[in-house]
């Protein structure tokens, strides 16, 4: 659970710091490629909105309206300029100055705090006029009729350069907001790749047993065995495991740390995600045989010791001791794990390991694809009974002007030379889709011709960091490892390019079976597959879970998918 | 089986301190833990190196805390709440135990108010009514919204009734022959009579205060009106991982590991109370007053 | 007219007695009694547009849903289990603390620890819980190392459904005993000494004084502090066990409260976590009642 918000928070703070690189090489596309301006398509006439106001995408209210919010603040390391405050800012001085809207939050809370908070000024129908919610609040404020309609809003007033940036993956996850054909959202689109796991592995232990980067399944668990057995840290005493397994990653869900995952990619099983089978039909992933499979392949690797036996107790936080204190030399895990906590294991004077991200690995001759799920994690809503809808269009425009513009000004609006995430004060964020990737090319490119001219204040920190590493900074090894050259990134370019997933075709709002049995169903799940592992239940008890499963709920809850996914399609 | 008891008589003192010892020992594991964590390095305390003394000793994340504005603003929000709402909580367990601790004749209707209070610790609306409440009652973001809300602890009153009702009765009678009246008898002979329990009170209430968390998060609507706990609960279960937000914040926060930090406020959080105590203590340990009534 | 008089002037002198009740009373009538208007939503399907009055009407629906979750029964059975353990065992540990601490005759030796045993009062059960797996971890963890001088094989305490329940009330204990003690401690002060003189006059010994003079002065705040804790019997202790179970200890260490935490409720389904809070305040309000009863009937208590 933890990892989830940590995954998220990462990918925000990368994608920070590429706002500026869209701007450079990004934008400059997307522009290219939509011809009528902003204005031009601002003075289009609105189709059907029975509304006589002229719409202006960028049009300033006069007199101003207030508009009220709630967000979460921006943590306690964040160094406010005197005088500048939550609630006053150049965010909200662009608001006002630019749109006319004076925006006025009703309450500011921790991260940590949000949902708690929010869940009770949900509940109590103390909603404030725009703001931001999860999936799960999202589908509630749909049942509740609590929310506002976008649709001819985002039609009419989401400039042509808004568009363009939240319809990169050709409006993928922004279906994800719709619902019976209403664009009920604004999702805060995200990078689907930055999700995508990748072994970190100790690449000093390798050479140190003089042992290949493993290519296939059978060599990387030839490798864990001898991480385990020959004594890579040398100290004589066998002390070491192969895998880190954290126990929030037990089911196969995804928490960006220590998972088990992509050991199940690796034999074609996708528990957790909906998969369309030979039919079109779509299935669940997890109660498919090839998990059986993959299970079984687990429990060999426990039984040889190559997992921590304690892992089913520990949490991510757990695991990270064992490789900071250099007990672990692979884990499976997302593109920003050099920056935590693989920089523990990196800065550990005693005993420094060199972590390296290599692509997933296969049990047999097909490659190994991940399960790739919408990542629009945030969806920015409209409260039903706000008079100005449109104000929310308003200020994403205004993002999507000042970050990714033809006039964008990154120093002001983004984060500034100094390190300073000025862009946490606006709320209303998109980005496009492949922002690191980008910001990663654009590194391989300047580290060649060693021009930094071009680059912005925030392309720059990371350029200076890649080459501070290269100069011995161990401190800047966390952002090296992922865009400096055969970082992490360099792995996600890779499966871009061949297209190495599979779509989880499932991407709605929970179903009411999934409500009502989805606790019941990934406890028995959680239970099964833990035992299973541990060797405390033999294989064949996946068998049972399987019809357990279809009984308690799983039949019905496919039903519904399938319902779902025919009416998606039609 | 006169020697049996001599025996006994040495062996007891012998197993009761060793006992004792053990379990304090037990008790004091934890909090030595945090303590050696917050003065261990970062490195040392994020690979679980250290167990229950420092390692690569620093004082870097006293320094930290001492430079954390929103630390000491939270501190301050705690102590403004304990310092009103103990007297409150106080005035109010008093004046609804001492009427309670009468029986029938000289109360009327003592039934009705025991059913009255006791159908406030049985039943609760649950979390979304109380709030909404407190929302009407225009308290939320005030500090009065975490003292009044919970001010009655009924808990409390039926502790200090009881210790009321073991007053002997003759004080009492005394005094009303004397022609003092209830207000004068409550505070000039029940009161002072029942200080160990009322020390016990004080140190639930106060404890109470400066341990809850979950109102301030719910009714503050600004992170600087958070009470100590409130921001302790978000700097604790965050597990120090959110803050690894970004590539620039890394850089600052890598100096002086966050664990180390956690660890320091965890302790100074825990300090105030710790420190109060033994003064409250005092009055556990006398039983001197009821002796010298009696007597 | 005599008896009129009477009564009026009973009134009078009475009068500040209700009086003083006022402040309190009006408190509880916002704070207490208002909320619970919202128990209504336990019988609807709460619509946050809609709001408590207008919401649709289900009638026992919510409990019923309760009831259909497949392991319920063995969730509740858990609960009950967990809770009951822990309050017997919250009752006998301090009281037997505050009877040891008072046999200690040096002062400062028993202020020490008395302040020592309530220091992980403190400490949350996130931080807690972190600790409890490096102590209990079978591989290097200090319990199965001195476990292990004994010939005892290590055990993994944290991953063992039958020990699991167990290690729960242990470290419950271990966490509020000392501040149980406190009240005890204080009651024990009330403790008239002119008893122990007369004991000692009739020549018991400390352990006849413990039985006779002793015990029984605390009896009636143990009374009371077993009534009280019967309340909570279907509370376990969500941070607690939230904090330290794993799948391999579902069957006999998941509750009520983390279950209903991991269906969401808590969050969303205001309706159910609604109807799950009135079905524990109908279980206290019976084994209070109960209790209350067998108190005054049996030792002639009245707890309030």
């Amino acid at each position: 659970m933890k990892h989830q918000r940590i995954v998220k928070l990462i990918s925000f703070a990368l994608a920070a710091s590429v706002v500026s690189s869209l701007a450079a090489c990004g934008s400059s596309n997307l522009t290219k490629n939509e011809a009528p301006s902003p204005q031009a398509s601002g003075s289009a006439s609105p189709e059907g909105s029975g509304s006589l106001e002229k719409i202006d995408p960028m049009g300033k209210y006069d007199p101003p309206i207030t508009v009220t919010s709630i967000r979460p603040d921006l943590g306690t390391n964040y160094k406010y300029d005197a005088g500048e405050t939550i609630d006053n800012n150049v965010w909200t001085k662009a608001y006002q100055d630019d749109l006319g809207i004076n925006i006025k939050y009703n309450w500011v809370v921790p991260t940590e705090q949000y949902a708690q908070k929010f869940g009770v000024s949900i509940a109590s129908n103390d909603l404030p006029d725009v703001f931001d919610v999860n999936m799960k609040d999202f589908k509630q404020l749909i049942d509740n009729d609590a929310i506002a309609d976008l649709t001819s809003f985002y039609e009419q007033y989401a400039t042509p350069l808004t568009k363009s940036v939240i319809e990169a993956d050709g409006g993928l996850v922004l279906g994800t907001a719709k619902f019976n054909g209403k664009l009920m959202a604004i999702p805060e689109t995200q990078s689907m790749l930055d999700n995508i796991e990748m072994i970190w592995i100790r690449n000093d232990w390798l050479k140190k047993l003089n042992l290949p980067v493993p290519k296939t399944m059978d060599e990387l668990i030839k490798t864990a065995e001898a991480f385990v057995t020959q004594d890579p840290d040398g100290n004589g005493k066998a002390d070491t495991f192969g895998f880190a397994i954290n126990k929030d990653a037990i089911s196969g869900a995804l928490t960006g740390w220590a998972d088990i995952a992509p050991i199940f990619y690796g034999h074609h099983a996708y528990p957790g995600g909906w998969i369309k089978d030979a039919s079109g039909n779509l299935v669940y992933g997890t109660v498919q045989p090839e998990v059986k499979t993959a299970l079984a392949a687990l429990q060999d690797m426990y039984s040889k010791k190559l997992i921590d036996p304690e892992f089913g107790v520990k949490d991510g936080t757990k695991v990270a001791e064992s490789t900071t204190a250099g007990k672990i030399g692979i884990e499976f895990g997302a593109m920003w794990n050099s920056i935590w906590p693989l920089n523990g294991s990196k800065e550990n004077e005693k005993d420094s390991g060199d972590w390296i991200a290599i692509p997933l690995v296969s049990s047999d001759d097909k490659p190994a694809l991940s399960l790739v799920s919408s990542p629009a994690t945030n969806y920015h809503v409209v409260n039903k009974n706000f008079k100005h809808p449109e104000a929310l269009i308003k200020m994403v425009n205004e993002w999507v002007e000042n970050t990714m513009g033809p006039n964008a000004n990154n120093n002001k609006y983004g984060t500034t030379p100094e390190g300073k995430e000025i862009f946490k004060m606006s709320m209303f964020r998109v980005w496009g889709p492949k922002q690191n990737l980008e910001i990663y090319q654009t590194m391989q490119t300047v580290l060649q011709t060693k021009d930094t001219s071009k680059l912005n204040a925030s392309d720059k920190t990371t350029y200076d960091k890649i080459v501070a590493y290269q100069g011995g900074d161990i401190k800047s090894w966390g952002t090296a490892a992922i865009f400096g050259p055969g970082g992490s990134q360099s792995i996600l370019e890779q499966i871009d390019k061949n297209k190495e997933w599979v779509f989880n075709e499932y991407y709605g709002a929970p179903t009411q079976t999934e409500i009502d049995r989805g606790a019941t169903l990934s406890k028995i799940q959680n239970e099964t597959f833990l035992k299973i592992i541990m060797g405390k239940e033999s294989i064949d008890e996946f068998d049972k879970f399987v019809d357990q499963w279809k009984k308690l709920g799983g039949d019905q809850l496919t039903k519904e998918v399938n319902e779902w996914y025919k009416s998606k399609s039609q | 089986m006169k020697g049996n008891t001599s025996i006994g008589r040495l062996a007891f003192p012998i197993f009761n301190y060793l006992f004792l010892s053990a379990f304090a020992l037990l008790c004091l594991l934890p909090l030595v833990h945090v303590l050696a964590i917050s003065f261990s390095s970062g490195t040392a305390a994020s690979s679980g190196q250290v167990t229950l003394w420092p390692v690569h000793f620093t004082f870097k994340a006293y320094e930290f805390v001492a430079n954390k504005p929103e630390f000491i603003r939270s501190m301050m929000v705690s102590f403004e709440r304990v310092l009103l709402g103990v007297p409150i909580d106080m005035l109010l367990i008093i004046t609804i135990a001492y009427p309670l601790s009468k029986d029938e004749r000289m109360l009327s209707f003592r039934k009705g108010y025991v059913v009255f209070y006791m159908i406030t610790i049985l039943f609760g609306g649950g979390l979304i009514p109380w709030y909404m409440v407190i929302k009407m009652t225009g308290l939320i973001d005030s500090i009065f919204a975490l003292i009044l809300p919970g001010a009655v602890s009924i808990f409390s009153v039926i502790i200090l009734l009881n210790f009321f009702r073991n007053l002997p009765k003759e004080i009492e009678e005394a005094a009303f022959i004397d022609g003092a009246g209830h207000w004068y008898t409550l505070w000039k002979i029940y009161v002072p009579l029942s200080m160990p329990a009322i020390a016990t009170l004080i140190l639930f209430s106060s404890v109470g205060h400066w341990n809850s968390w979950f109102d301030g998060i719910i009714l503050m609507n600004r992170t600087e009106h958070y009470p100590l706990q409130s921001y302790l609960q978000t700097v604790v279960v965050q597990q120090g991982l959110l803050k690894m937000i970004t590539i620039q914040d890394t850089q600052t926060l890598l100096a002086v590991s966050d664990r180390t930090n956690k660890a320091a406020q965890i302790f100074i959080g825990a300090l105030p109370i710790l420190l109060v105590y033994p003064f409250l203590q005092r009055y556990f340990m006398s039983g001197i007053v009821m002796g010298s009534v009696k007597g | 007219m005599e008896a009129l008089r009477a009564r009026g002037k009973k009134w009078v002198r009475e009068s500040p007695l209700h009086l003083m009740m006022v402040p309190g009373i009006i408190l509880l009538l916002i704070f207490s009694y208002g909320p619970m208007l919202g128990i209504l939503m336990a019988f609807e399907r709460f619509n946050i547009s809609k709001g408590f009055f207008r919401s649709e009407w289900v009638g026992l629906d919510n409990f019923k849903f309760i009831l259909q979750i497949p392991d319920v029964r063995q969730v509740f059975w858990n609960t009950i289990f967990i809770a009951f353990m822990k309050i017997v065992a919250s009752l006998i540990v301090p009281v037997g603390l505050a009877l040891l601490l008072n046999e200690v005759r040096a002062k400062y030796v028993k202020r020490g620890i008395q302040t020592i045993i309530y220091l992980p009062y403190f400490l949350s059960w996130v931080l807690l819980a972190g600790i409890l797996i490096d102590i209990l971890s079978p591989s290097s963890g200090i319990v199965n190392q001195f476990l292990g001088i004994f010939g005892i094989k290590p055990i993994f305490f944290l991953g063992n459904e039958k020990i699991f329940p167990y290690l729960l009330v242990v470290t419950h204990v271990w966490k509020e005993a000392g501040f149980g003690t406190i009240i005890y401690l204080a009651a024990l002060t009330g403790i008239d000494p002119t008893l122990y003189e007369a004991a000692i006059v009739d020549g018991a010994s400390r352990w006849r004084q413990t039985w006779h003079v002793t015990l029984p002065g605390l009896a009636p705040i143990i009374i009371l502090m077993t009534v009280l804790s019967l309340g909570g019997i279907l509370n376990a202790g969500f941070d607690q066990v939230f904090n330290l179970y794993n799948p391999l200890v579902y069957s006999t260490g998941d509750i009520i409260d983390t279950m209903v935490y991991r269906m969401g409720l808590i969050d969303n389904q205001f309706s159910i976590a609604t109807a799950v809070g009135l079905f524990k305040s109908v279980v206290s309000v019976i084994l209070i009642s109960v209790s209350y009863k067998l108190a005054d009937k049996f030792a002639g208590y009245k707890v309030l």
